[in-house]
């Protein structure tokens, strides 16, 4: 009977003894785990912000580049307003989504600059962009907000310079001309034309330019005043710089800065 | 002469060993596998964000339609993973359409990493898979 109850007493002590050790060993197994699924976790929320933050100067990149693209077949200036990134916001929410991340975007407003250093007239975008990530399982949470700001090298602002100065030259030419002699004919027009489309080509092939323009013009004489009518009727500049060549579906393109057809109508009255 | 005390003992040793023998590799070995995946999954991470800093992605963005500029750049970034690691590199559009995949080495066992890639005409994904061996 003694002996019986040594036994027992034993066998549940040895029992008890071991289930603690192992009870303490699981304990020390779990952390571990715990700490190798975290692990895994901040470098999934890391690699899915690199990511992100990665990507959305690329995506407003080529976005940009397409308004670029647009304006300058106008013959106007781009526009920040028409870039969308609801494509790109859905598309990365999709992306997180998959990686097992809950995401909040914040994308700041859209700006456009001209550039202050080379290249001369090219395109600055700047936004900002917030984010939170947040792990579901181990509700480690991942934000920041950081500038974004790029260039395109395509020398937009530089082209329409380059249009409306010219413009300008030949206006400002022809109505010096005409106060000058009233009578002024029409091979003294089409001498100052032509001079100035050479002296603007002459000047854009310097700056990696290509410039091109036709000009017709037209008088109507009558005994009180004189009216000119200058018809621009082709007027382009195209970026020709080895920087500025852009993808557009995959085919190398150069932007062509192309003004409207436009008359401008110039009137002298006789002294 | 054994007494009764010490074999009990000794069977209680005995009994608390095999408990841990049989025990103990099997927690050890979860965590290694545990801690291993952390490893190779940070290890797929600085791939990427290594190729990102070298251009590589922008390349490789540029290069949708141009399959055999893009195994190129593939090769590029395959460069970087650890040596003696297997690997697979599969690129996916939204959709799920394979735009193109790679792999060389062991493929069992990958730990994988995605990022997200603007192609100027598509959101696509890339799929970095490492492993060890």
């Amino acid at each position: 009977m003694r002996k019986a109850f040594i036994l027992t007493t034993t066998a549940v002590a040895v029992a008890y003894l071991t289930l603690l050790i192992i009870q303490g060993m699981s304990e020390e197994v779990s952390i571990l785990r715990e700490l190798a699924a975290q692990r895994i976790t901040v470098t999934r929320l890391s690699s899915c912000s690199d990511a992100i933050t990665e990507d959305l100067p690329r995506y407003l990149r080529g976005e940009v580049e397409k308004e670029v693209l647009r304006s300058a077949s106008m013959g106007i200036l781009p526009n920040s307003m028409n870039v969308e990134v609801e494509e790109w916001k859905t598309a990365s929410c999709d992306f997180l989504e998959g990686q097992g991340v809950l995401a909040e975007l914040d994308m700041g407003c859209i700006g456009f600059g001209r550039t202050d250093r080379a290249p001369e007239g090219a395109l600055v975008c700047g936004t900002s962009f917030g984010y939170v990530l947040r792990d579901e399982i181990y509700e480690t949470e991942l934000r920041d907000r950081r500038a974004i700001s790029f260039i395109v090298p395509i020398r937009i602002y530089l082209m329409s310079d380059v249009v409306s100065g010219f413009r300008s030259s030949i206006i400002g030419k022809i109505w010096r001309a005409f106060m000058g002699n009233i009578n002024s004919e029409g091979d003294t027009i089409r001498r100052i034309v032509t001079e100035t489309i050479r002296a603007y080509q002459r000047s854009c092939a310097a700056r990696g330019l290509d410039f091109g323009a036709k000009v017709g013009f037209e008088f109507d004489r009558g005994n009180v005043t004189t009216t000119v009518f200058i018809n621009f009727e082709e007027l382009w500049v195209t970026d020709i710089s080895p920087e500025a060549i852009m993808l557009v579906n995959g085919e190398p393109t150069r932007v062509t800065f192309r003004k409207e057809r436009s008359t401008i109508e110039l009137l002298f009255r006789h002294h | 002469m054994h007494t009764m005390v010490d074999s009990i003992i000794a069977n209680s040793a005995v009994w608390i060993l095999a408990s841990l023998v049989i025990i103990a590799p099997i927690q050890t070995e979860q965590v290694s596998l545990a801690l291993e995946e952390a490893f190779v999954m940070s290890q797929a991470a600085d791939v990427l964000k290594e190729a990102e800093g070298l251009g590589y992605i922008d390349e490789l963005a540029r290069l949708e339609r141009d399959r055999a500029s893009a195994d190129k750049v593939i090769a590029k970034i395959a460069s970087l993973v650890p040596p003696n690691h297997g690997f697979s590199i599969s690129w996916s559009s939204r959709d799920g359409t394979i735009i193109g995949s790679w792999g060389a080495g062991d493929q069992s066992n990958l730990v994988h990493v995605t990022i997200i890639i603007s192609t100027g005409t598509q959101i696509t994904q890339l799929s970095l898979g490492v492993g060890e061996g």
